[in-house]
């Protein structure tokens, strides 16, 4: 396997890993714990491991090295908030009649939706989120958490019919 | 076909990967409404905002204070550990002695580290080190006390005049300013006197007291001294040390210009009863006092 001569230790290519991958690191810790100041701590945290360890760590293997670090910063700690996401105001350009009722609906569904989210398992949530929100694809999601592209389908399979279920319940 | 035992089809689904058939069949199931309206309000969530500038400039300055948790996170608990390490020691140099005394009239029972008791006397003190005693059971004493001792290693009192060192269990040491007395209640002790070498071994029932500068041989008749009862017996003692003795037991002085101290006194005094005690003493050597508050002045009739 051919490993690029990159090194990590260079102020631009780490600032660069910064750039590509600090959203999603950030976002995955955010779909594990909801908080949004707790996921931008540890992950600048993980950042500032992959800065000490730079020369033990491939260019390549960054954004694993990133996630398993953020991951396990995560587990350290306790605190665990219900996973809340903002949604925007669906447009409705399509339809010219839009009663209130309809209206009405639509944010109830919405508020459903969001509930039933922080209801679903952990392990079901990060990967759904993922795909679903920050569009990764099964691949990288399981590169992200260490696990088989497999699993990830599995996971995805399910959170969704327990996202289903959950909806139906609220 | 969609088969429930691989689980993936949903997955296969919102990737794009079914085939014609089996989209088809995915779209005749009555869940599938529901799936499609929930990933269709999925694609209204939006991750939460992020400010890339500000994050990587926060994480640079953090870069930028090496291992700062690290090294100031050390650093007070060396000093914590530095600073007991330092109370430790100066306890160990200044507080290496554990004093008990008593006052005037005072009587006090102690119990020593190694689970002998000392009964001090009034107007008495005695020190010993704190750490390692047991190892080393030496005392000094100044003043009256008496000792039953638990077997182990030597036990030694010393004080001004002389020191006596436990060969058996029970003893009374008296040493005042110029009386060094040691009574044997049981077992043995072997005493000697500071000035010389004269050393002598006491037996239940014997006792010894400095004259001069001989050890003088005694009787102990009762089975406790008699100070532990309340009172003090004399015989043949000088005046002085009886005085000196009612002045440890009461709070008075005595003005004794007048009298000759050297006349030898037999007798006893209790120490409940100040008036008694006066009369009790002074009486018998015909001696005259007038009491003017703590003080009493002494006058030959």
């Amino acid at each position: 396997m051919g490993l690029s001569s990159k090194s990590v230790c260079d102020r631009p290519v780490f600032t660069n890993i910064f750039e590509t991958h600090a959203e999603s690191v950030r976002n995955f810790i955010y779909y594990k714990c909801g908080d949004k100041d707790q996921a931008e701590d540890l992950m600048q945290e993980a950042f500032i491991k992959l800065w000490q360890n730079c020369k033990k760590v491939f260019f390549e293997k960054a954004k694993g090295f990133l996630c398993t670090v953020a991951n396990n910063l995560f587990l350290n700690q306790v605190a665990h908030n219900k996973v809340r996401l903002e949604y925007s105001k669906i447009p409705r350009s399509n339809k010219n009649v839009e009663t209130p009722d309809f209206v009405m609906e639509e944010k109830e569904f919405m508020n459903t939706l969001q509930k039933a989210i922080a209801e679903l398992p952990d392990g079901q949530r990060e990967v759904f989120l993922l795909n679903r929100i920050d569009k990764k694809t099964y691949k990288e999601i399981a590169e992200m958490l260490g696990i088989s592209v497999k699993a990830v389908e599995k996971r995805m399979h399910n959170a969704l019919k327990e996202l289903r279920k959950l909806v139906k319940n609220i | 076909m969609l088969s429930e035992n691989e689980n993936t089809y949903l997955a296969k689904w919102l990737n794009n990967e079914l085939s014609t058939e089996d989209l088809e069949e995915l779209k005749r199931l009555p869940e599938y409404e529901d799936y499609r309206k929930i990933i269709e309000g999925l694609t209204f969530f939006n991750p939460p905002s992020f400010d890339l500038k500000e994050s990587l400039q926060t994480t640079l300055d953090k870069l930028d204070q090496p291992k700062k948790g690290k090294v100031t996170w050390l650093k007070p608990l060396l000093y914590a550990v530095s600073a007991a390490a330092a109370v430790v020691l100066i306890v160990g140099i200044f507080f290496n002695t554990v004093s008990y005394s008593t006052t005037i009239g005072e009587q006090l029972a102690i119990t020593l580290p190694d689970g002998s008791t000392v009964d001090l006397n009034a107007s008495s003190s005695l020190t010993h080190t704190r750490f390692f005693w047991s190892q080393h059971r030496e005392i000094e004493l100044d003043g009256e006390a008496f000792f039953k001792v638990t077997t182990g290693t030597n036990f030694k009192v010393v004080t001004k005049l002389g020191q006596v060192e436990v060969l058996g269990t029970q003893f009374n040491v008296k040493n005042r300013s110029n009386e060094f007395q040691v009574g044997c209640y049981e077992g043995k002790v072997r005493v000697s006197s500071q000035k010389d070498s004269v050393q002598k071994i006491l037996e239940k029932g014997e006792g010894v007291s400095l004259k001069g500068e001989k050890l003088i041989e005694e009787k102990v008749i009762t089975p406790e001294p008699l100070w532990k009862k309340g009172e003090s017996i004399f015989e043949s003692t000088p005046l002085i040390n009886v005085l000196d003795e009612l002045e440890r037991q009461y709070n008075i002085s005595f003005r004794r210009d007048k009298i000759d101290q050297n006349q030898l006194f037999t007798g006893g005094f209790r120490y409940d009863n100040l008036d008694l005690a006066l009369e009790s003493v002074l009486v018998p050597m015909g001696i005259e006092y007038v009491i003017n508050g703590t003080m009493i002045v002494l006058t030959p009739k």
